[in-house]
This record gives C-alpha cells, structure tokens and sequence, in this order.
C-alpha cells in the first residue's frame, strides 16, 4: 500500500527511484510523527502540486501547527520535485478529549464524584485488577482504555444529576 | 519471548502509525535529539515471525529498540539504531541501503 496516498498522479513526473524516495520519508513522517500526505491535484503546465498533509495522533506526542505541516511537507517534496510549486492544504491534530486522562485525572474524578473503583468494576466488566493497574499508574493506558474511563465518567457524572 | 511480542503487539494496536519502544522497559521512545536508522538485516520483517527476528537482531545492538507501524492489515516491525552524529548517522543509513533517515530533533527526513 503506498505511503502517500494518489502517488499515481506522479506518474512521468519523477523516475521510480524518486518514488521510492518519496515512499521511504512518507513512512519515516507517519511513524515517527503520524504526518501523513495526499496528492489532490497534479497541475503539468504550471508545474503545480497541491498536497494535502494531515497529522494524526502520535505516540510521541509531537504536535504540529499548521505552518509547521508546510514545512514538512518541503521536507518530503521539495528536493524531489525542486522546479515544482508545491502547494499544501494543511491539518493540524486536533486532539480529543479523551487525552485528558491520566491516573491521576482519573484519581481525581473518582475522589471528587466519590466513585470507587467497585463501580467501574461493575459497569465496564473489566476485572478489578486491571482497574486498579491503570488507577494506580502501574500500566499504561491504551486509548481504548482512556475512552473507557473518560466516558464511564461522563456516565457517571450524567446519571449523578439526575438522580 | 511470548510475553514480549504480546507486549510489543499491544503496543502496536495501540500506536498503527508507528512507534518506537525499547526491549529494555518495553516503553516507548521519542528522543529530543539524534537520528533513527533501520537495520537492513530487518527489512520486509511483518507478523510474529517477523517480529520474532526483529527482537533477536535489536536484543545484539546497543540500542535495543524495536520499531513498527501497520500497512494494510499487516503489522511491520524493524530493528533501529539511534545515533547522537549525523554523519555517522548517514554513513549507517548508506550501509544499510536506506533511502532516508529520521532526525529526531527536528521532526524531518533526510535523504541519503
């Protein structure tokens, strides 16, 4: 599966070795900073390329603004395609709410909504040893696992009001 | 080794994109500096069996790290070094016939 998305539009443009290049620092961006590019238009008499270039979440939690999207998207494109007017619709990670928890955001929720740990026992399934590993911060919570939390206590805190 | 790779898989599921992690603390790496470089012996390496071999090939090197990310619906897993000198670096990158590295520092490729 090719690592920027419409490659094809390439096609005549770069040799295949360039192709390879562009592949190879495609999939460096994605993993190490979850960047990824799509061609949108190829524009031959004006030697115009208008890339799209997103940015997901990241294990490293490294973060770009917009600016700094175009930038990588130079990085990538520039020296293979340097007659070129490069063009980048960037966008920018945005976060989700869920990557507020942490143990002790959870610790706090649970001190200040009185919640014990019995209860999201209770209502998720999940065994008490594992509720207790995450609380605690003796393992790391996977985002499953941080949605979890997040919306068991918006549950929570949503059937505390009405009753 | 079975332990490992569970770990290593759940890391994995967890981080599609990619990632780094140590064997060491089986905890993911990002540095602020220095450049990443994949070992050519770990090429083409996806799955268990892949993954098997990558942690026989990191566990020899000084930086006993592990990287991978998903393509399709494979995982890819590759023994990394991280190197502090870019010409070191780059001259690590042309041997293992890699066509680009990783500068960790700024966030950038850098095409060999």
């Amino acid at each position: 599966m090719n690592e920027i998305k419409r490659i094809d539009l390439l096609a005549g443009i770069v040799s295949d070795q360039d192709v390879n290049k562009l592949e190879a620092a495609a999939l460096l961006m994605r993993r190490h900073v979850s960047v990824i590019f799509k061609i949108k238009s190829v524009e031959h008499e004006n030697k115009r390329l208008i890339i799209q270039v997103v940015q997901e979440r990241n294990a490293a939690k490294k973060y770009f603004a917009a600016g700094e999207l175009i930038d990588k998207v130079k990085n990538v494109f520039g020296p293979i395609l340097p007659d070129w007017k490069i063009i980048s619709h960037p966008v920018p990670y945005l976060g989700s709410e869920v990557d507020v928890v942490t143990p002790e955001w959870i610790q706090d929720k649970m001190e200040s909504l009185e919640i014990k740990q019995v209860d999201i026992v209770n209502a998720t399934g999940v065994t008490k040893s594992n509720v207790a590993a995450w609380v605690n911060g003796l393992r790391p919570m996977s985002q499953p696992v941080k949605a979890m939390f997040y919306y068991f206590i918006e549950y929570f805190k949503s059937n505390k009001r009405i009753s | 080794m079975r332990k490992l790779i569970e770990a290593i898989h759940e890391i994995a599921q967890d981080n599609p994109n990619g990632f780094t992690v140590s064997l060491e603390t089986l905890s993911l790496v990002s540095p602020s500096k220095g450049f990443s470089v994949a070992l050519k012996e770990t090429q083409n390496c996806f799955g268990d069996e892949g993954l098997k071999k990558v942690i026989q090939v990191a566990k020899k090197t000084n930086s006993k790290l592990v990287g991978g990310w998903k393509d399709g619906h494979l995982f890819y897993y590759d023994a990394v070094l991280i190197v502090e000198n870019l010409e070191e670096a780059k001259k690590l990158g042309v041997e293992n016939e890699q066509l680009a590295i990783w500068d960790f520092e700024k966030s950038e490729t850098i095409y060999l």
